[in-house]
């Protein structure tokens, strides 16, 4: 980047940074000058990352989790604000903070939880056992389940008129991988019907599901 | 559509928590195209998901259907609810790809779709743009409108979240609202694709029973869709309308309210209204515990505008029609 580029860069990042000072935050004009700003420092290419040979393998992890949060903080509520033109250029004041604050901040972050399980809690909730029971895939225990439908449930579950076209069969068409359109062609059903029964009975038979894995 | 320069984007890391969750999320697939389906999904939600969180809009990511193993299993969709049961779309990409694809099932109930382009290493990741409304699977990303777009949308949204006033939201699909519903131009073959045959609507060998009268006659048209009388599919109706025109420069046009296939009843307290082009409501019918259908009749002058009004609960949904 030659100095003439480097300084429209400059120019282009303060007025982006004045402008979001301008607005309310939360205001779409704000938003659309916050956008416009972090996008702008991320595509220049002009983030200076602090060398660190100790976390060498996870470097590239660090630096991105850095910059996430760096524009997080930058984003959030008048923290803009803290820019002072005066002081200096955006990409200075950029850069200041991830390598005081927010690059060291990553490393625990990403090193520390190296070894942990690293699931929070509404991937807990969505995903009941963590830690398959047996060598099977969640995946292959719930096509088991369903499979054998042991109560029956699945094949009771079809649309009006239409009995081949049960949540089984359904379900077993979808994981061979038949498209909807395929589906339909097959039966003579409407793609909505097909998919709007199936997200119902899907809503429908999730706490028969979550039990059986 | 837009010119590359003005277009708004947003390019920036995946969080690496990002990248580990979607990795967790597809070793559950053997499959290798199913595991990738939701390794991407994952990306193009979180991804969206961290913006918004940029921009202190609040979403409700534990909420959404695509971070949901079962549903990720057997549909395709990265949905990313926001407040008040709104869901947005975030359709991934991959780089050099000219389209972004939208499966029928994450075609209804959004607010809007947004295409998000995935690098091959999995660590950048661009917001293309935004579209309200998708009309078929395949989305040229030229079609994608700037990000200020969806700032906009994102902008009436919270609006709409602070005054609690019955809000109009669109039926399936397509963007009713501002469209006027030519039915005149119904019978010259120009029919708007969110308006289906009843038989892809109804079971076709009940729906050939109870419409066969309406196909007798040559210059009868009736046509359906699933109207969505909240955000989600649980309050999905069909609106059948026929139009026959008669002479003197009249029409005639019956409106019926049917529950969708799966349902015997329609919801109590539903309200179906008539206005005129003053907007003055000049019929109406509802549904009492168990109702299976509402209906109306009444004969339109060309060229003359019309109104229907369905009411459900806070929801109120208003279509503009001309015979």
């Amino acid at each position: 980047m030659n100095d003439d580029s480097k300084q429209q860069l400059n120019i282009r990042l303060k007025k982006l940074a004045l402008q979001a000072q301008k607005y309310d935050t939360a205001s779409k004009q704000r938003r659309e000058a916050l956008t416009r700003l972090i996008n702008a420092i991320w595509i220049s290419g002009k983030i200076s990352y602090p060398a660190n040979y100790r976390y060498r393998l996870h470097y590239q992890d660090i630096c991105d989790e850095a910059v996430q949060n760096l524009f997080l903080y930058i984003c959030q509520g008048d923290n803009i604000e803290k820019y002072n033109p005066e002081r200096g250029e955006v990409i200075t004041w950029v850069n200041i903070l991830l390598n005081r604050r927010f690059f060291p901040e990553a490393i625990p972050k990403i090193v520390g939880k190296e070894r942990e399980t690293n699931l929070d809690k509404s991937y807990m909730e969505n995903i009941p056992s963590s830690e398959p029971k047996n060598s099977k895939s969640l995946y292959e225990q719930v096509i088991e389940f369903i499979e054998e439908d042991p109560k029956k449930l699945f094949v009771k579950e079809f649309i009006r008129g239409h009995p081949e076209a049960n949540f089984k069969a359904i379900a077993k068409k979808r994981y061979a991988g038949m498209s909807w359109q395929e589906i339909s062609v097959e039966w003579g059903i409407g793609i909505s019907s097909l998919h709007i029964f199936f997200q119902r009975s899907m809503k429908k038979f999730a706490p028969i599901l979550k039990e059986c894995i | 559509m837009n010119s590359q320069t003005d277009m708004l984007t947003y390019a920036g890391p995946i969080s690496p928590v990002a990248r580990r969750k979607a990795e967790e999320f597809c070793s559950q697939f053997s499959q290798a195209n199913k595991a990738e389906q939701v390794r991407l999904n994952t990306l193009a939600v979180l991804f969206v998901n961290s913006y918004l969180q940029f921009m202190g809009v609040e979403t409700n990511l534990a909420a959404s259907n695509s971070q949901n193993i079962l549903q990720q299993m057997y549909l395709d969709i990265a949905d990313l609810s926001l407040k008040n049961n709104a869901c947005l779309e975030c359709r991934p990409v991959l780089e050099g790809e000219n389209y972004v694809y939208v499966p029928p099932e994450s075609q209804s109930n959004r607010i809007g779709y947004v295409a998000v382009q995935i690098s091959e290493s999995s660590r950048e990741g661009k917001i293309l743009g935004f579209v309200k409304e998708v009309e078929n699977e395949y989305i040229p990303i030229n079609h994608f409108q700037s990000l200020d777009t969806f700032l906009e949308e994102l902008e009436k949204l919270e609006y709409q979240e602070q005054s609690n006033y019955t809000y109009e939201i669109t039926s399936n699909l397509k963007e009713v609202q501002s469209k006027i519903i030519n039915l005149s131009q119904w019978f010259d073959n120009v029919i708007d694709s969110s308006w289906q045959e009843l038989s892809n609507l109804f079971n076709t060998t009940e729906a050939n029973l109870a419409f066969a009268t309406r196909n007798a006659k040559n210059n009868v048209l009736s046509r359906g869709k699933l109207i969505n009388l909240g955000t989600n599919i649980e309050k999905q109706v069909i609106l059948i309308v026929t139009a026959t025109p008669e002479n003197e420069g009249e029409m005639d046009v019956i409106v019926e309210i049917h529950p969708i296939l799966e349902e015997t009843y329609l919801f109590p307290n539903l309200s179906l209204s008539v206005l005129d082009s003053d907007g003055e409501p000049v019929m109406q019918a509802h549904t009492r515990d168990n109702n299976k259908n509402i209906q109306l009749e009444f004969s339109n002058d060309l060229d003359e505008s019309f109104s229907l009004k369905l009411t459900l609960g806070e929801v109120s949904i208003v279509e503009n029609y001309i015979t």
